[in-house]
């Protein structure tokens, strides 16, 4: 059996916003003035992210999710792997996602290789290494132009991997970065090496990159539904061009749930937070309304080829999910899928038979959600959704896809 | 008149030509032809009818190749360079609008010898402490789904038709958004970091240039300050500044003939 892999995703958001924010504020991203900060208030955040990350753990789900942001309220993981190394101290089972650190923003990407690697030791092999090129907030914060970015993450991973990999010391002779000595010490524990995850938001070159290196293609759009099933299967494709066979585990995605004992009561708890969430954290990120600064001119990651396929692309509402006006309108979307067990349950099952993607990285705690309300959504997702989304799905994958029945589940993933 | 192509070691490079007499090479910018602008500017138009322009298109924008490993001023002065060498010019006069005209200084610095007389319009390039650029980067990106910081960016008069018609808010023909897009990405493979638009060598670089210079600006410059325009006039040695009344950074737009006229006197 191959079941579907759940993971914990965490943002870290700041939960400590005026009331008016959306109202005297453009943005939640790099220019969100810093005096907004309540030291006060702000003693034992972390602890209690990192703790609510740990009871993922305890609760059996297969890996816990970090990312990196910067000079933002969305995601205070200014540096994800410090977050990860201790949840290497507090944690035993579930795998470490890292997705991702941001090479391009770093002078050299030995660290990123030297900090996984200590990472992976630390955690006794439980790390899955992401790389991402950063948005376009990343691209203002650090100051690095966006067009020079993926061509830089790219080396980069391959540099990364090699140190990895190959006997040094080696010299790299890369046009990005040239090094003399590449000698890692530690190497990682895992081998031939942790397993790569790449974001992309469905550039037919990201896909291109992903799939003839073999490594998992996450989709980091949170638009879902039909657009994740088109990227599965234009992944697929892809993959195939290279030789090789897509299964649900080539793929993940971020999906966002809250559930709670019953539809109403969900929808009560998670009101609040999610509307927090939607304002103010996605302003400056997926909302039209403020200042927008992932995606544009000013921030020309996508090559003139995907830029352009992206003007040609049919319009609906041109609306972001930040942009959602009421409760059912974000319902409709399910870009965040709220309720019971039971109606999470079979949302998520919809979901699951249609896609096709074995890896679902679920976003629990949102905006300024309560500690306890994170955690019993953590906790009756994993002892009243998960157990039937595992059995339904390791069925129906090992049905579809039949060259996992060869597969022990370790290789699978 | 009309849009040409050539190929510059194997890369196609889009130009404009037109007009006869001395050879006259013109750097485009961003609000330009070129660049948000598919056509001839009724500026280019009108320098046409006393030189031979000849304005090339920088690598990715209109229909010049995107060249990947373009990263900074000096490969793109190289280009450049390239690109002159297929009009087999003796000698030319060199006129650089914005980041053209960064260009086109860092050209004259490099190599004074060929370069009769420079024009610059509202030129970038230069790092002047206290009077930064504007971040034209984040004016773009959309505030409440207008560009609005963009247009008072680059206009003086940001409400005015002139700036809604170059920078419309929403971009209804794809050719134009797609334009936008090229000329943005151009300008931050070279001018995104440091932050912006400049080689903190160049101002020092500038004596180098010894042949007349004349610097044409808005006086009501937002993008680049006029203290860069000032700058420009102190570091040429044989150098005049002119700031035209009522106008902005994009002064060639917003004022085409007096534009036209200060160089066309200055280049004769």
């Amino acid at each position: 059996m191959h079941p579907v892999r759940l993971f914990c995703w965490h943002f870290m958001a700041y939960p400590h916003l005026p009331e008016d924010f959306d109202e005297n504020h453009t943005s939640g991203w790099v220019t969100v003035p810093n005096k907004l900060w309540d030291r006060k208030k702000s003693r034992g955040l972390y602890q209690t992210y990192i703790d609510q990350l740990a009871y993922g753990d305890e609760l059996g789900f297969d890996g816990l999710v970090l990312n990196e942001h910067h000079q933002n309220i969305y995601g205070l993981m200014a540096s994800p792997n410090l977050i990860a190394s201790a949840l290497t101290q507090k944690t035993e089972k579930a795998k470490i996602v890292v997705l991702a650190d941001l090479p391009p923003l770093y002078l050299n990407p030995l660290r990123v290789a030297e900090e996984f690697a200590m990472l992976d030791n630390m955690s006794n092999g439980r790390l899955i290494a992401g790389f991402a090129v950063g948005g376009g907030p990343e691209s203002f914060n650090y100051n690095v132009p966006s067009p020079h970015g993926r061509r830089r993450l790219w080396e980069a991973i391959d540099l990364v991997v090699r140190s990895w990999t190959d006997e040094g010391p080696f010299h790299h002779e890369g046009p990005c970065y040239p090094l003399r000595y590449v000698n890692i010490w530690p190497k990682p524990l895992q081998t031939p090496h942790p397993q790569v995850w790449v974001p992309g938001s469905r550039s037919i070159e990201s896909m291109e990159e992903v799939a003839k290196r073999g490594y998992c293609y996450f989709l980091s759009s949170r638009s879902h539904g039909d657009g994740t099933k088109a990227a599965a299967l234009e992944f697929a494709q892809v993959m195939e061009k290279h030789n090789k066979t897509y299964t649900p585990f080539n793929m993940g995605v971020l999906l966002s749930v809250y559930v709670s004992e019953s539809d109403e009561q969900a929808k009560a708890e998670a009101e609040k937070p999610v509307w927090y969430f939607l304002r103010n954290c996605l302003k400056g990120h997926l909302r039209q309304r403020g200042k927008s600064m992932t995606f544009g001119p000013g921030v020309p990651s996508q090559s003139l080829r995907s830029w352009e396929a992206f003007l040609n692309a049919p319009r609906s509402s041109g609306k972001m999910l930040g942009d959602a006006d009421s409760w059912d309108e974000l319902e409709a979307r399910n870009s965040i899928i709220v309720g019971s067990p039971e109606t999470v349950r079979e949302k998520l099952w919809g979901f699951v038979e249609q896609a096709q993607v074995g890896n679902l990285l679920i976003q629990f705690h949102f905006g300024n959600m309560e500690d306890k309300l994170a955690r019993k959504s953590m906790r009756l997702f994993a002892e009243e959704v998960a157990p039937a989304l595992r059995r339904d799905s390791g069925n129906l994958f090992d049905q579809e896809f039949p060259v996992l029945r060869d597969l022990e589940l370790e290789e699978a993933v | 008149m009309s849009m040409k192509d050539i190929q510059v070691r194997g890369n196609k490079v889009q130009f404009y030509e037109a007009g006869n007499g001395t050879p006259l090479v013109y750097l485009h910018g961003i609000a330009d032809t070129h660049g948000l602008l598919e056509r001839p500017t009724n500026f280019l138009e009108k320098l046409s009818t006393n030189f031979r322009v000849i304005a090339p298109a920088h690598p990715g924008c209109a229909g010049t190749a995107e060249d990947q490993a373009l990263e900074s001023i000096d490969d793109l002065v190289f280009h450049t360079l390239e690109v002159l060498d297929a009009f087999d010019l003796d000698k030319y006069l060199l006129v650089g609008n914005c980041i053209g005209g960064w260009l086109a200084a860092e050209m004259a610095v490099r190599h004074p010898e060929k370069i009769q007389k420079i024009g610059l319009i509202s030129p970038s390039g230069l790092k002047v402490p206290g009077s930064l650029t504007g971040d034209l980067f984040m004016a773009i990106q959309p505030l409440d789904g207008t560009v609005v910081e963009a247009r008072d960016m680059m206009f003086a008069d940001g409400s005015s038709n002139l700036a809604n018609s170059v920078l419309a808010d929403q971009t209804t023909e794809i050719k134009e958004g797609l334009m936008r897009y090229q000329v943005f990405r151009f300008s931050a493979r070279i001018g995104f970091k440091p932050p912006y638009f400049y080689h903190d060598k160049l101002r020092e670089r500038l004596y180098r240039f010894s042949p007349p210079a004349k610097i044409i600006t808005g006086e009501k410059n937002t993008f680049v300050p006029i203290e860069h325009a000032k700058a420009y006039e102190e570091g040429f040695s044989d150098s005049q500044l002119v700031l035209i009344d009522g106008c902005g950074h994009a002064v060639h737009l917003e004022d085409p003939n007096r534009t036209a006229s200060e160089l066309t006197d200055f280049l004769s």
